[in-house]
Formats: structure tokens, sequence, C-alpha cells
């Protein structure tokens, strides 16, 4: 998906008009909708983006929910009692942190009213992150994407967040150690990106007492409060679950988090 | 020390608390700092009273919001004021009161 999402900007610059093409899709997992979304919102006002549907129709009905069919103009995108809810915003929007929670608490064990503090935090720390990094004060107004996925096979709710700027670690300031081991190859993304997340590297405000979103998100993780936590962010790949950490060969201009929130 | 003041931010800021600052988004912590909670400090310190404040109901704090409010009041104040005059309630999630002392011993480097 990252290859076929990279070649957006491109074409965008070109001016060729885009066909994104789910004929022939057969299995889609619903963490790279805001992605998709994200970059066709981004690029759709200077370029025609035009899509199809797919056969299958649990992919249908995922691309219908998530927005996509009204973003290439197939149709209108519902989300009432939808199971897929995608949003995108530029700040740090409480009321909707709030909403997705209580369709979590609600969906995934049966009760509105039940807090999920860590799963609220994780959404604020996200989009707090988007206003303070992604815009690297070039454009303060970046997008963000925000997507939940509710699977009542298993009763699992996923999350998706992506924004398109410039991504960890182009936004991160780092010592000059980290910046010259880096260059020459000696230290990996991979392993900044478990510094930042252990608090050891300070925000891109160069201010020690900033900066704490990602590590309390990864706190939270470790906690199991959230699960199966994922960042990607420009040329890095992190499945903590596994531990396992990818080079991408597509870069993901922007910054990339999934989690999951399980039954008890 | 006088009768203690306290601030209950669930029934008098917000239920939704947001980021660090209001170009963020709504219900900042600089806007709990602002509105709320540097008032009802300066008038427990002229009181010579504590101000315990109550975190429980809401929907969750990010570090943001508590650094911005916390750290914030520190540099202000102070770390030695601040810890002497602030107390917490947070049965919700006990672990942020340690979170709080120690945006606010960090916050004292930054003063």
């Amino acid at each position: 998906m990252l290859k076929g999402l990279s070649q957006i900007p491109m074409a965008a610059r070109e001016r060729k008009p885009i066909l994104i093409d789910f004929d022939g899709v057969k299995f889609m997992t619903p963490d790279v909708l805001p992605l998709l979304c994200a970059k066709i919102s981004k690029y759709n006002p200077f370029v025609s983006i035009w899509g199809t549907r797919p056969k299958d129709s649990t992919i249908d009905l995922m691309l219908r929910e998530s927005g996509f069919y009204n973003l290439v103009g197939l149709e209108k995108a519902t989300t009432d009692n939808s199971m897929l809810v995608t949003h995108q915003n530029t700040k740090v929007d409480n009321y909707l942190a709030k909403s997705i929670r209580q369709f979590t608490a609600e969906r995934t064990f049966g009760d509105k009213d039940l807090k999920l503090r860590p799963l609220y935090r994780t959404m604020i720390e996200c989009m707090a992150n988007t206003g303070a990094h992604a815009a690297a004060d070039k454009n303060p107004k970046e997008n963000w994407w925000l997507s939940v996925y509710y699977d009542n096979n298993t009763g699992i709710s996923s999350f998706a967040f992506c924004d398109t700027g410039v991504g960890i670690f182009k936004s991160t300031k780092l010592k000059s150690i980290y910046t010259f081991s880096r260059v020459l190859g000696i230290i990996k993304n991979s392993s900044i990106l478990q510094k930042i997340l252990d608090g050891k590297i300070t925000s891109s405000t160069g201010l020690a007492y900033r900066g704490k979103g990602l590590p309390k998100i990864y706190s939270d993780y470790q906690a199991n409060s959230i699960k199966n936590l994922h960042i990607a962010a420009n040329d890095t790949f992190a499945g903590f679950d596994s531990g396992t950490f990818i080079d991408l060969k597509d870069e993901l201009n922007g910054t990339f988090l999934y989690w999951e929130i399980h039954p008890k | 020390m006088s009768k203690p003041l306290t601030i209950n931010i669930f029934e008098e800021f917000t239920d939704i608390p947001g980021a660090r600052y209001d170009s963020e988004g709504q219900f900042s912590g600089k806007s709990f700092l602002e509105t709320l909670l540097l008032p009802r400090f300066k008038e427990a310190v002229g009181l010579d009273a504590k101000l315990i404040i109550n975190l429980d109901n809401g929907e969750g704090y990010a570090t943001s919001f508590l650094e911005e409010a916390f750290g914030g009041l520190t540099r202000i104040f102070g770390t030695e004021q601040v810890l002497k005059h602030l107390e917490f309630i947070s049965f919700d999630e006990p672990l942020l009161i340690e979170e709080i002392k120690n945006y606010i011993l960090e916050a004292k480097a930054a003063a």
C-alpha cells in the first residue's frame, strides 16, 4: 500500500489523473484506510483521483464506511451505526475523542459509559503531536486522520491514526551525536524511535519538559492498556508485539500509529 | 493551615481535557492554568491553605495538559511553594499523582 501511496504525490505534481483500482483486491486490513484517505484528501484539490469498487463485499463495506467512495466521487459516505468511522481535522478534537471512546466502550465492552482513559489519552496525544510536530512550522494546518474499526467476530476495536506531515524523525530535534551517527549509518531511525519512546530524546521544541506524548502512549502499551501497537514514520516501521523493526523502501511522509482495544 | 480549597476539574472545567495550548484545541492545560488553577492557587497561598485538585470522572489527561497546568504553575511559583500547597485526588488513575509530581519537579529546572 505504501508503494502505491508514494506514487500519488508524483502523479499529482505531473497533473496526471489517478485511478485507485480495488477491483481485484481480496484482502485488506482497516489500518490502511486513514493513510489512503489522508493521501487522497491532500492531493485531490490538485489532481483528479478516481476509484473503483472491489468485488469483495467486506472490503466494499470498509471502503464505503471509511469515506473513500466519497473522496473519489463514487458516493456519499455513511457513518451511522457503522463498524468503521474515519475522521479528519487539524486540531485536537476532544469531542471526537470522547465519541470514539463511547463507540469503543459500547461495541467492545457493551457499556457506553465505561471510561477508557488510556484510549482517550492516546487519541489526544496523537492529535496534539500533529499540531506540534507534523507541520514543522511550514504548514500549521496539517491534517490528521483517525479511523476506528470494530470487528464483530473478535470484539476488538482497532485504531489507525496518521498525518501527512514531516514525520517523527524529520521533526525531532536530535542531539548532534545522534545526527552524526545517523548520517554515518551507525545508528538507525529504529533505534532513535526506541529512545524517543523511552523518553531519552527530547521533543522538537528542544524543551526538556515537552515531548512526553509518544513515551506515554508507549507506557500505556507496556501496561497493556492499549494493545498491538505499531508505529511507522519516515523510513521506519515498528511492531512492538513482535519486536519487528523494518526499514521501509517506500518512505512514509508523515506519522502512522495503530493500536487495539481488546475485550477483557 | 486554613481549611483547604478545592478544584474539581470534571465539575468546574471540563470532562474532556485537551492538549497544551488553546491554539491546539479546546480545554487546554494553559486555559485550565489561567482560568482556574492560578487564581485559586494564589487564594490558597494567601490563606496559607492547601488546594486539593480532584482529577476524577473525566475522560483522561494528555501529558501536555498536565505538564502545562502543573509544570506551568511551578514555573511561576517554584517547586517548594507548589508542593507545599497542592494535594491531589485520583481514584480513577492513582499513578497520575506521581506523574504530576514528576512534572512539578522537572519544571524546577526549566523555571
